[in-house]
């Protein structure tokens, strides 16, 4: 959910909340937007920090797994195909870019299937295009709320994408799991190294180490261009204020909350834990938003609009479904073809997510 | 947000059969996308079953709820067209058979192997290759069952091989070159392991990880790191050290075949014995065509593709 651009000012769906600037509701927004980092950090941290790795431990499939990765995992995975309940499932949505929609993700599957080249360099920059899209949504949240508020849609929005890739993905980048990032990409592209490939040799042993010699540079880089840039993101919206500009207390919680979290988990957790957080909340958010935003279109899709349970259902469908592709994806899943679908799957959903949430063209 | 819901209502049909019949049909799809959640749930979650019949049974209650549903979603959508409904059920009976393919092959790769004519052939695998005279050689499978089979498993079920487990197919002790040395024999041994590797990548990634196990011990010695290898026209990944401790050279050669993981491990003292371990590995031959009909039809035909 990257771009939700605010060209039209107030938001369509005219819901109670749009007077007080929440973009559902202030128990809602709190819960599963502004204060959905925290519920992650509250979730996350105690249940892989506190107890015992044994008491969860339970076989599937006749392998003993830990069943708190499990479930984490497959509702980070599960959030990933959601997005075709919004870009497939919305018409409206999918006249937009037909295209886009049929012809590319069967031409990525296809390719990634055919192809470890492609799967490998779909799989390496999947996991870079997971931080940036992550940062946007964020930004996307901050903007509606922005709009909320009945304030320009241009205003203050270059500060706003660069302060939430200041926030979200500068951690990664100046944090001690850069490095794990960095292996975890290029292992995508291990089947090079072990053809002797010069490519695979140079992204595999000298293009890590490279980068691992000079993370410190890449850490003060980070620290020289994103304090200054806080300080001054800062002044800029006192100046936007002197302006005329409104302040919507709901964004500088999002961002205070969001930032706070990210610096927390990647500067002090395990990679595996920040991973886990980052990731939980960001899929959160996007149930909540699709959620809100779809739930009358999918309760007619799945024929439930006739009956007086029928959004319950509907809900419930829809969790169920998501959770068993994401414990497939993240778990269950072999072979090229199964692989590529969630390779496939993955990018989509980064894609399309840059452009299927435009509040200009009255999407959301 | 209201011009967005007016559009979806002309273009998301829910009234194709209209009134009592419309509600009835929808009703039938709750029940029939009910049935394909928990099928589904059952077929990912659930404990593997220990027969053939049982798994076809799941894989049938599986299909039959996605093919029902499918027949009714499509058959209340104006969007779709009703070609849809062959074509989706086809996508998903192929799905099916695949798994099912799996399935029995996780009982074909234990069928003990059969000399004929001087060969090793593992019809279950699909996979042939020399055997030296005068060897010995020892073709009945042996498991090791992995921790949760240990406490749960079914001891009478038939021998089969489950996710994550490793299974010794065939072991060639050659005989020493020197009557005084008796630990100088040559040793092929094939293991298989059920490890489903999502790709290439994937696939070398644990071939890596199994050489940094071993060589991690003390007295191990890397002599070549993992790389990719063509052997007897099949892709393979291998790796190769030395054991200081026994004195002996370590060759560990690996084929993907579907979701097993097939480990040729060689070892030999006498540097000499290098030409037979690579006339061994040439000698390798695919039992059975490859191609879509060995796709379909399964282990019949062979694993490997």
């Amino acid at each position: 959910m990257s771009d939700l651009e605010c060209q039209a000012m107030p938001t369509p769906r005219q819901s109670p909340s749009a007077k007080s600037g929440f973009i559902i509701g202030p128990v809602y927004d709190s819960v599963f937007i502004i204060g959905a980092p925290i519920l992650a950090v509250l979730i996350v941290i105690p249940l892989f920090g506190l107890s015992s790795s044994s008491l969860f431990g339970y076989p599937i499939k006749g392998v003993i797994r830990d069943t708190r990765q499990v479930f984490i995992g497959s509702f980070i995975a599960a959030h990933l195909v959601l997005v075709y309940f919004r870009s497939h499932a919305n018409i409206n949505i999918f006249r937009t870019h037909p295209f886009c929609f049929t012809v590319v993700p069967a031409a990525l599957l296809i390719a990634t299937a055919m192809s470890p080249w492609i799967m490998g360099i779909a799989g390496a920059v999947a996991i870079w295009w997971d931080v940036y899209h992550s940062s946007l949504q964020t930004f996307g949240f901050g903007r509606i709320y922005d709009a909320k508020q009945k304030n320009s849609p241009i205003a203050g929005r270059d500060l706003d994408y660069w302060m939430n890739l200041v926030l979200y993905a500068g951690p990664v980048l100046a944090g001690a799991h850069f490095m794990d990032h960095v292996r975890q990409s290029l292992e995508q592209l291990l089947f090079l190294k072990a053809s002797q490939s010069p490519i695979g040799v140079l992204l595999m042993e000298t293009t890590p180490d490279f980068l691992q010699r000079h993370q410190g540079y890449l850490t003060a880089t980070v620290l020289a261009f994103g304090l200054p840039f806080a300080i001054f993101y800062l002044y800029s919206y006192y100046c936007l204020q002197r302006q005329g500009y409104r302040v919507s207390w709901q964004k500088v919680w999002l961002l205070i909350v969001t930032g706070s979290v990210s610096i927390y988990v990647w500067g002090f957790h395990s990679f595996l834990d920040a991973f886990f957080v980052m990731n939980f909340f960001h899929a959160l958010q996007y149930f909540a938003i699709v959620w809100f935003t779809e739930q009358q279109n999918l309760t007619r899709i799945f024929r439930l609009d006739r009956f007086s349970f029928g959004k319950s259902l509907t809900l419930a469908w829809i969790v169920v479904f998501c959770f068993l592709y994401g414990y497939w994806a993240g778990y269950h899943v072999t072979g090229v073809w199964g692989s590529g679908l969630a390779v496939t799957t993955a990018i989509m959903h980064f894609w399309y997510d840059g452009f299927i949430w435009s509040v200009r063209k009255q999407q959301v | 947000m209201a011009g967005l819901a007016k559009k979806n209502d002309e273009n998301v049909r829910h009234d194709v059969a209209g009134g009592l019949r419309g509600r009835w049909l929808d009703a039938a799809f709750q029940v029939c996308l009910a049935w394909f959640m928990m099928a589904l749930t059952w077929h990912l979650l659930g404990p593997v079953p220990e027969t053939k019949f049982d798994y076809f049974l799941q894989l049938a209650v599986l299909w039959l709820g996605y093919a029902f549903s499918i027949w009714l979603w499509i058959l209340r959508s104006r969007r779709l067209p009703l070609v849809c409904i062959p074509v989706l059920l086809t996508v998903g009976f192929v799905a099916t058979v695949d798994s099912a393919r799996t399935y029995d092959a996780s009982f074909q790769v234990m069928i003990p192997a059969k000399v004929r004519d001087g060969r090793v052939i593992h019809d279950g695998i699909g996979l042939s290759y020399a055997l030296f005279p005068g060897c010995q050689v020892d073709l009945q499978p042996q498991v090791k069952r992995n921790i949760a089979l240990q406490a749960n498993g079914n001891p009478t079920a038939p021998l089969r091989l489950h996710l994550e487990e490793v299974a010794r197919l065939c072991r060639i002790v050659l005989a020493p070159r020197s009557q005084q040395n008796d630990d100088s024999s040559m040793v092929i041994q094939l293991d298989v392991v059920y490890d489903r590797p999502r790709g290439l990548s994937s696939f070398v990634r644990r071939v890596r990880d199994f050489e940094r196990s071993l060589v991690s011990r003390p007295k191990m010695r890397v002599i070549r790191s993992t790389h990719r290898s063509r052997i007897a026209g099949l892709d393979t990944v291998e790796f190769e050290y030395f054991n200081d401790q026994q004195k002996r050279i370590y060759r560990q050669v690996q084929l993907r075949a579907g979701q097993f993981m097939l480990n040729f491990s060689l070892h030999y003292v006498d540097e000499a014995d290098r030409p037979h371990v690579d006339e061994f590995l040439n000698s390798i031959r695919l039992a059975s065509p490859k191609g879509i009909v060995a796709w379909l039809v399964g282990c019949e035909l062979g694993m490997l593709r």
